[in-house]
């Protein structure tokens, strides 16, 4: 299945190995695979990080150096994750009901360095793509790229140091390893310190005509938040751009999770099962608001999570004929959570306990896609997946809206297309289409049918890749969505909120100038409305330009090169109540210089120690609880981006 | 051209609201007879201005609120002049101050009604009968007519101004002890003044170009 390049190399150290998956065809225009070499070229300290190179897709972090990061797709605001679908290795990664978000995608327990690829795909056009596949999707790869042992020690200007320590036995696969990494740091401004620990091994072999993989992770996280700053206060000198309120919240954070998975060929099938399970602890304090609700108490509240998942997916695969094959799978998980939310005080203690509920859910589905290619100029995909959800509910408080059991159902029947014109010619354009969903999250079913959120989307577009230094894509796309649903936490009850359509359109270019340098420019611009009375989808970004610059491993004598530097320019975000953002440009830029056994690895980010605001928020709020009276009036709150800061590391290969 | 326009978002500029306060005659003949005011106070406080009702998008298109910053309904509240005032509701203009709003369309204001003080004389058919008055209001006066759009391209002031003759219309003026003088010990009379002060009715707010 995989094909294993190693780089040409002068030297007797251990040779980072590109791993290249066989791949399946793209789905559009706007789909991006990235490979070892990729994501050493790209900018970014962390997995999460990664995800910025789904085109389109822009990500904010609002609380500190160890949450999930909140994601934006395509006009839609997906929160931190649920209306995106990620996997590990056909792991599915986003957390259905989790107590903060659902869909919570938090892939900060990944060790960057263990992944060997990804595929990003916005928009829902293929029928393996589940739950939470509303705007996008993306799938990772595990592994260890380098045999033998690697460490690694390094430190930044944010007052932050890292160790990582790994291990691949010469001779074995990438996927049988060992690792550990550490890192913390106190950050640049207040309420910025974090700490992470991950520890991950892997084992690959072959037993007759199978392939057999397994894998655990573990991971711990602690992290402080600078939540959010009024930007009067910053205007007026009363606090500084990277400064934070007393209290603003932090957060901890545990994951471990393993999997099984075979790959085997028989009677002329290819099949894949998966089979994992995980643990998850969660804990969130945060306080966006001050003391505007409870003068006495301040405003900040405790969530926790605390809860058990597995699952098994599978795929089988099969060509009938030349001209027509067949995919199909089956998947399904189990969710038992316990959740607790609660108002706490300046001393974190609890002083009104909100929620506290235990959950239980149940998914299947099942899909299948015919591939087909009547015509050597045209290649067609038809599928459907279909999906049921069975969600428990055990409320013993919430809110004081009364106490109960319920259990739910939600089925869904999702049907999805591509067709693909010119597949391998030197214009290939794209028509897909399908319906994305999300479920419905557990706090809010009552006993019977819930309400789960559908999609309807199409995409039209088109790559031209006549020679194999240029590349020039494009396309547009739409999505409607009959009917809102939300969660309202308030009334811990689903609110449908009307008709939106989000439409939209991209373009990109490649270029590659020299064999080992490559430019890419990426444009996505989105207009997103409800449909009665044409108001803008509040925080959902309308345009945003992408141009990255990377090298290939460029060897020079014993020096092999790699570098990427990667900006990106968000215009004016429309927020709630009629407001807008600012607009937004970050560069950030890394480094890797090895030299025989060592390897050197700087990466800066926001180059130009841009001052820039990651999100912006307008609403009332009380800092000052000596103020009296308390405005009402909304005000412009925001949450710094990301200040420049500089990070070198220094490695070791044996 | 089609992505400058999406990249630039039409905001809310902030404005500055100057605002005054202008009292009723102190003199005005009702169906039943005729009040003459010799003091007329009320102690007021936080003047706020509300935006029309949005669509109902709110809570947005999150899947869990309150937790998370912007979650938070960005308010109703476009503008507003924090502060105490004793209102002459019998004077003349009356400076209140210099509030902060954003640019928009205001459909209704607020504020909070405390010590109220009327001072005058009740001419019915049965003769001037004296009164004196001294109330906690202590209520919230809500749904004032306020429709005016706030620009901060033409920059205003406000006027806010108050209805006696209409305020006082609802008053039962009967001295139910027989002192000879109305107050509120007297029947209904505390509550009817109540009602009629904090009656939104009795109430207007107006950009101060179109008020004479």
């Amino acid at each position: 299945m995989h094909l294993l390049l190693a780089l040409a190399h002068a030297d007797p150290a251990p040779a980072e190995e590109v791993v290249v998956r066989q791949e399946e065809p793209p789905s559009s225009a706007a789909d991006r695979t990235l490979d070892r070499q990729d994501i050493v070229a790209m900018p970014g300290r962390s997995a999460d990080d990664l995800l910025r190179a789904t085109r389109g897709l822009h990500q904010s972090a609002h609380s500190g150096h160890g949450k999930a990061f909140q994601y934006f797709l395509r006009g839609f605001d997906a929160v931190h994750g649920a209306d995106i679908a990620v996997g590990l290795e056909g792991v599915p990664l986003n957390e259905p009901s989790n107590v903060h978000g659902h869909g919570y995608l938090d892939l900060h327990f990944l060790p960057r360095d263990l992944l060997l690829g990804a595929v990003f795909r916005p928009g829902v056009t293929r029928a393996e793509v589940g739950d939470f596949g509303v705007a996008g999707s993306g799938e990772l790869s595990l592994g260890m790229a380098t045999e033998g042992l690697q460490a690694q020690v390094g430190g930044g200007t944010d007052r932050s140091g890292s160790i990582a320590v790994g291990f691949r036995p010469e001779g074995r696969g990438t996927g049988t390893f060992g690792w550990f990494d550490a890192e913390g740091g106190q950050g640049v401004g207040e309420s910025r310190q974090w700490t992470q620990v991950r520890a991950a091994v892997g084992l690959d072999g072959t037993v007759g005509s199978t392939d057999l993989r397994a894998f655990v992770l573990a991971y711990r996280g602690d992290f402080a938040s600078p939540g959010v700053l009024l930007e009067d206060d910053v205007q007026s000198g009363e606090r500084r751009f990277y400064d934070a309120y007393p209290n603003s919240g932090g957060g901890r954070s545990s994951r471990v999770l393993g999997a099984v998975r075979a790959d085997t060929r028989f009677a002329g099938w290819t099949g894949r099962a998966t089979l994992w399970a995980g643990w998850r602890g969660l804990e969130l304090r945060q306080d966006f608001t001050g003391a505007y609700d409870f003068p006495d108490t301040g405003d900040a509240t405790l969530q926790t999570q605390d809860g058990v998942s597995g699952g098994l997916t599978t795929r089988l695969d099969r060509a009938i004929t030349p001209a027509i094959g067949v995919s199909a799978g089956l998947d399904g998980r189990i969710d038992v959570l316990t959740q607790r939310e609660a108002g706490i005080d300046e001393a974190g203690e609890v002083w009104d306990p909100r929620i506290d509920t235990d959950v239980s859910e149940r998914t299947a589905g099942v899909w299948a896609s015919v591939p087909m290619r009547p015509a050597s100029w045209v290649g067609l995909e038809a599928g459907a997946r279909v999906q049921q959800f069975s969600i428990g509910l055990d409320r013993t408080l919430d809110a004081g809206l009364g106490t109960g059991k319920a259990r739910a159902n939600a089925p869904v029947f999702a049907p999805r297309g591509i067709v693909r014109v010119l597949p391998d010619g030197p214009v290939t354009v794209f028509v897909g289409g399908g319906r994305g969903f999300r479920s419905p999250e557990a706090r809010g079913v009552e006993d019977g049918r819930a309400p789960v959120s559908v999609s309807s989307g199409g995409e039209v577009s088109a790559v031209l890749h006549a020679v194999d230094a240029f590349e020039l894509r494009g396309g547009a796309f739409g999505t409607w969505i009959s009917n809102e649903i939300v969660f309202d936490h308030a009334s811990a009850r689903f609110l449908t909120t009307g008709s939106t359509r989000r439409l939209g359109g991209y373009g990109g270019i490649t270029v590659r100038p020299v064999d080992v340098v490559q430019v890419d420019l990426d444009v996505t611009a989105t207009d997103g409305r409800y449909t009665a009375g044409l108001e803008p989808i509040p925080y959902a970004p309308r345009v945003l330009v992408v141009g990255q610059l990377t090298t290939d491993a460029l060897v020079t004598g014993p020096l092999v090169w790699t570098a990427g530097i990667r900006s990106w320019w968000l215009g004016q975000r429309p927020l709630p109540g009629g407001f807008a953002s600012h607009a937004a440009f970050v560069t950030d830029l890394t480094a890797r210089a090895t030299v025989r056994r060592w390897m050197l690895d700087l990466d800066i980010d926001n180059v130009f120690a841009t001052r820039w605001r990651d999100g912006e928020f307008f609403y009332a709020s009380d800092w000052d609880p000596t103020d009296a009276p308390v405005s009402a009036l909304p005000r412009r709150h925001f949450t710094a981006g990301a200040p420049f800061a500089l990070r070198a590391s220094i490695g070791w290969r044996i | 051209m089609v992505l400058l326009l999406l990249a630039c978002v039409d905001g809310r500029d902030p404005v500055v609201l100057p605002t005054t306060f202008t009292g009723s005659p102190a003199s005005f003949a009702l169906d039943s007879g005729t009040v003459t005011l010799e003091r007329a106070e009320l102690v007021a406080a936080d003047l706020r201005l509300e935006a029309p009702p949005v669509v109902a998008w709110f809570p947005s298109l999150v899947a869990s609120a309150r937790a998370h910053p912007g979650h938070e309904f960005a308010g109703s509240v476009r503008g507003e002049l924090l502060g105490e005032w004793s209102l002459d509701l019998v004077g003349g203009d009356q400076v209140l101050g210099a509030g902060q709003g954003w640019e928009g369309d205001v459909a209704t204001a607020r504020f909070d009604a405390h010590g109220l003080i009327l001072v005058g004389t009740w001419s019915g058919p049965d003769g001037d009968v004296p009164f004196d008055i001294a109330l906690d209001v202590d209520r919230s006066i809500v749904g004032i007519d306020a429709l005016l759009t706030l620009d901060a391209s033409r920059p205003d002031g406000l006027a806010l101004g108050v209805d006696l003759p209409h305020a006082l219309g609802f008053v039962e003026w009967d001295d139910t002890d027989g002192d000879g003088t109305l107050t509120e010990a007297d029947g209904t009379l505390a509550n009817t003044v109540v009602f009629g002060i904090t009656s939104s009715t009795t109430w207007a707010l107006a950009p101060a170009s179109e008020t004479p």
